[in-house]
């Protein structure tokens, strides 16, 4: 069934939620695992976990989460309770809120960015009551 | 009072030294109970019906899994404990459960039981995997968001998966998870005549809407739905008596 080397590329490491960059998602992504994004999401997104965008990933929206690695396109405002790492191909389009940054050569970001020891992001209560 | 199952195909000859085996083994353990043999003239939904209203002390199948499968549909959500004795052809469910032909009689004399979730689809119960056909699909996950699969792309809603069918995916389907698992792949065919798995999306969840354009499903590889709506999870659905290799 699921063919290990068949997934596309990724850390799929304790991952709850993968979508695929064939699927499109709208509304508001909550999840309380960490995630992998391939494809294309508008509303909100928000997880106290890992947050993996993937090249191919289109996000419309605001989002949330413990930790995220950025490959793909954002257009939000992104709040990371931890590390974010904006990879080459990585394009931000909005406001970005970190504990910690780390922007590779090639990455663009539009938008303020504003760093602090902690940020306040989705917290577990909300993820259980949405 | 146990009540067995007995599958049709157990009446082939080949099958006439394992069966009595086991039942000398269930006799020596004072097992044994009501016997009821399957044919082409007895129809398992009354066989099934009949004795859950005897409130039989446990449901004991003799025969594959698609026995199994089909027992499970039909007890819907029943408190009765079930069991299985792996005989026939495909006995992966059973082998998964840690029953194996020469265990089952021990096993079900330990009677270790664990409560285990069932799928629901439209209110018709299966334990593995729901497969899921129509146009211009939109799935509405915990009533949250959308997902919209590619036209391509197999729907499939999993509860349960053997350990030999091979599964890279973090978030195995788990049967005591209290979640079904939503899995969209895409596939390509290589010249080869191989399909390849190119793009996959695994989402957990507990409900799932399903809407679009001639909407229907299969069941556990053996049921078909012309129509279909909704998913639920059902946590801890069914008692199920398992060994201690179980591989969950």
């Amino acid at each position: 069934m699921f063919a290990k080397n068949s997934l596309p590329e990724g850390d799929y490491k304790d991952v709850e939620t993968i979508i695929g960059a064939s699927v499109k998602v709208e509304g508001n992504f909550v999840c309380d695992g960490s995630m992998v994004i391939d494809g294309e999401v508008k509303g909100n997104v928000k997880t106290s976990k890992n947050l993996n965008v993937g090249v191919k990933a289109l996000i419309v929206a605001d989002v949330q989460s413990g930790n995220a690695r950025v490959a793909g396109e954002i257009r939000g405002n992104l709040k990371v309770n931890g590390l974010l790492e904006l990879l080459e191909s990585a394009k931000i389009n909005g406001d970005v809120q970190a504990v910690a940054l780390i922007i590779a050569k090639g990455a663009i970001l539009n938008g303020h960015c504003t760093m602090s020891e902690t940020v306040s992001t989705v917290n577990q209560e909300e993820i259980e009551e949405a | 009072m146990y009540t067995y199952i007995y599958d049709a195909a157990l009446t082939d000859k080949k099958y006439s030294n394992a069966l009595n085996k086991i039942e000398g083994k269930l006799t020596d353990l004072g097992l044994s109970g009501r016997i009821c043999r399957l044919s082409p003239l007895r129809n398992l939904r009354d066989v099934v019906s009949d004795e859950l209203r005897r409130l039989p002390e446990t449901i004991v199948v003799v025969g594959g899994d698609s026995l199994l499968i089909q027992v499970i549909a039909l007890l819907k959500g029943s408190p009765i404990p079930l069991a299985i004795i792996p005989l026939g052809e495909s006995i992966k469910l059973a082998n998964s459960f840690g029953i194996t032909e020469d265990t089952a009689a021990q096993v079900l004399s330990a009677r270790r039981i664990i409560a285990i979730d069932g799928g629901s689809a439209d209110g018709r119960f299966f334990l593995k995997k729901a497969l899921v056909i129509g146009d211009d699909l939109r799935i509405i996950v915990d009533d949250n968001y959308s997902v919209r699969p590619n036209k391509q792309d197999s729907v499939e809603v999993f509860n349960f998966l053997n350990d030999d069918e091979d599964c890279c995916l973090p978030d195995r389907p788990h049967p005591q998870s209290g979640k079904l698992c939503l899995v969209i792949s895409r596939r390509d065919n290589s010249f080869l005549g191989k399909s390849r798995l190119v793009d996959q999306t695994m989402i957990s969840c507990k409900h799932l809407e399903v809407i679009g354009e001639a909407v229907s499903g299969i069941l556990d590889d053996s049921l078909e739905l012309r129509q279909l709506n909704l998913f639920d999870c059902v946590p801890s659905a069914f008692n199920l008596i398992v060994g201690k290799q179980r591989n969950f």
